[in-house]
């Protein structure tokens, strides 16, 4: 029993940052029509950044977002300028083109972080990850923790965002009917700009919440990847709660599968569980 | 659809004096180095013409290719360890059971779409090295060691080169067979659009299944050779992402039209590769082939095959 209450408030908590993850992947998408193949490596570089925070200047790498999130925004924008738009300009269907596109960027940024900080394994160690929590029967880590708060702040800020600004509702419009949304006068491309800075923003906060779980190096971004896409699949493109339900979903499905089969198999009930959304819809889950 | 003048016939013949050619290259006295290096270009370029034929010809871009290499890679490497049986045996076996995976992936897959299919293959790949690595019994997560074809290091590259040629003939042979079939028409009604190609009575599920298998069994195929070079054989290595993108970057390069991009991109990037892998090492060299992808995807969608007239035009020009 105390093993299944943890397992199941384990799942919870990394079933958040899966949800964060995915969360700004599936706004991108939404938006632009990108999938971001590279979304994951810019997670991972986020919780390279939050690690050389502690590790070179003492700084908590939740302080270390301050500087990330911001950063991070104005990186997605670049992307947008400087990288979507041009492609947008060559084809009008973008999906296919911009995966191709965005594991070349991907590539780029994990030589330029194994170049930076070599392949390594890392794991962070604050105050907090050392000690555990009792939430009934169960024990949970400091890391899990901060994980789900950074988590649930960062999801929590985007639906506001989204309900009550007019950037955000112009981005809600433009997920579904982009033509219909310019008609009305929403400026296209300053709202795509913004979703893919806020994708890229959230993608930081989420290597940092998922460097306080797992250990993670260069390489991290392909399982975090699959996570993602698991997530953006199952919860829907362009849907902050879908994503975060699905999130919820994974994480919980990972846990419970790794008490009864070893943890190597586990990850393995994810790739069956994708397999078999996409054969019962096709096209995913999608809205559209 | 012909080339001016020229039969059919004259165009096989004279690919079947090429093939001819590359066979009797190392007769000449080639270097130990040359023949490695051309062994990979082969192998890189037998991979890209194999991947082209769903890829390029209907369009459903895999970018979990490497998950083929690595099963054919693991079958010929334990049969040789436990059994000892050649891998020139048991090659075909690694594409039979490369062959049965693409099914059982490809059913449930090729349903899918463009961006969907390219995440799902990728996917798809990660979960088939879990597979490989951890099944019991087989023993592959600490590494294989593979031994050499033969005692002397010429003849064992000898052998090697020779092999790789037979797969590149043989994959190229295929897949302009495939390209002058009315399976090749449909395949492109595919990829022009799948909808039209339904109605006008293309099987497309059927097609598709088909250019996939197909396409996996020879990339099997090639792994099988590739894993005897490398004497001792490391999970990470076999089912690389970053194998599977270099593929997709070598067709994309080349050009997806016929056989002759694929190869073409992966002679010229592989060369290049192994030059800046020596000049500026290996994470650098990566960088650069990021580059090159997203060049590629921005500048010359179609391909070198298609950029290079109009390059060499605006070069004439200045």
């Amino acid at each position: 029993m105390t093993q299944l209450v943890q397992a199941v408030t384990t799942g919870l908590l990394v079933g958040l940052s899966y949800a964060v993850l995915g969360v700004g992947f599936s706004l991108t998408w939404g938006a632009t029509g990108v999938i971001n193949a590279s979304h994951t490596m810019v997670a991972v570089i986020g919780a390279y950044l939050g690690y050389f925070a502690l590790a070179w200047f003492g700084v908590d790498p939740i302080i270390a977002l301050v500087v990330i999130l911001p950063l991070f925004f104005v990186f997605g924008w670049g992307f947008f300028e400087g990288l979507v738009r041009p492609l947008k300009k060559r084809t009008r269907v973008v999906g296919l083109s911009s995966v191709v596109l965005t594991l070349g960027v991907a590539l780029v940024l994990e030589s330029l972080t194994k170049l930076a900080a070599t392949a390594n394994p890392r794991l962070l160690q604050t105050a907090y990850t050392s000690r555990s929590f009792p939430i009934g029967p169960a024990r949970v880590g400091g890391g899990p923790a901060m994980a789900a708060v950074i988590s649930l702040v960062v999801i929590a800020a985007l639906v506001g965002f989204r309900q009550r600004t007019y950037l955000g509702r112009a981005m809600r419009a433009l997920e579904q009917e982009p033509e219909g949304a310019a008609l009305t006068g929403i400026d296209v491309r300053l709202t795509s700009g913004v979703a893919t800075g806020i994708g890229f923003a959230t993608a930081g906060a989420a290597g940092v919440a998922l460097s306080m779980i797992y250990v993670f190096s260069p390489t991290s971004y392909l399982p975090w990847l699959v996570f993602t896409f698991l997530v953006v699949i199952l919860g829907g493109v362009g849907t902050v709660l879908g994503v975060s339900l699905a999130g919820l979903f994974a994480g919980l499905a990972v846990s419970l599968a790794s008490l009864v089969i070893p943890f190597v198999w586990a990850n393995l009930v994810l790739f069956v569980l994708l397999i078999l959304v996409l054969l019962v819809r096709p096209t995913g889950l999608l809205r559209r | 659809m012909r080339p001016r003048g020229r039969s059919e016939r004259t165009i096989w013949l004279m690919l079947a004096a090429a093939g001819v050619g590359l066979l009797a290259v190392p007769f000449t006295g080639m270097s130990i180095y040359l023949m490695s290096v051309a062994f990979v270009v082969m192998f890189h370029a037998a991979a890209a013409v194999s991947w082209n034929i769903l890829g390029g010809y209907a369009g459903y871009e895999s970018f979990g290719h490497s998950a083929f290499i690595g099963v054919g890679a693991y079958t010929t490497a334990l049969l040789l360890s436990h059994q000892g049986l050649s891998p020139l045996l048991t090659a075909p076996v690694g594409a039979l059971l490369a062959a049965a995976v693409a099914v059982a992936v490809g059913y449930p897959c090729l349903r899918l779409r463009g961006p969907y299919f390219a995440l799902v293959t990728l996917v798809v790949s990660l979960a088939v090295s879990v597979v490989v690595v951890n099944l019991p019994g087989l023993n592959v997560a600490s590494g294989v060691f593979v031994s050499r074809p033969a005692a002397s290091p010429v003849m064992s590259r000898f052998i090697l080169y020779e092999a790789m040629a037979v797969i590149l003939i043989v994959a190229v042979a295929v897949a302009r067979a495939v390209e002058r079939s009315r399976f090749g028409v449909a395949l492109a009604a595919i990829r022009e659009d799948e909808e039209v190609a339904a109605t006008q009575g293309v099987p497309t599920t059927r097609f598709k299944l088909v250019a996939f298998v197909v396409s996996a069994a020879l990339t099997g195929l090639a792994g099988g050779i590739f894993s005897w070079s490398r004497g001792f054989l490391d999970p990470g290595d076999m089912f690389s992402v970053n194998l599977s993108v270099l593929i997709v970057l070598f067709a994309l390069f080349g050009g997806r039209r016929s056989w002759v991009g694929p190869l073409l991109g992966a002679l010229v990037v592989t060369l290049a590769r192994e030059f800046l892998f020596i000049v500026i090492g290996e994470d650098a060299a990566q960088i650069l082939f990021g580059v090159l992808l997203v060049v590629v995807i921005l500048f010359m969608p179609n391909g070198l095959i298609a950029a290079a007239p109009r390059l060499l035009r605006n070069g004439a020009r200045r």
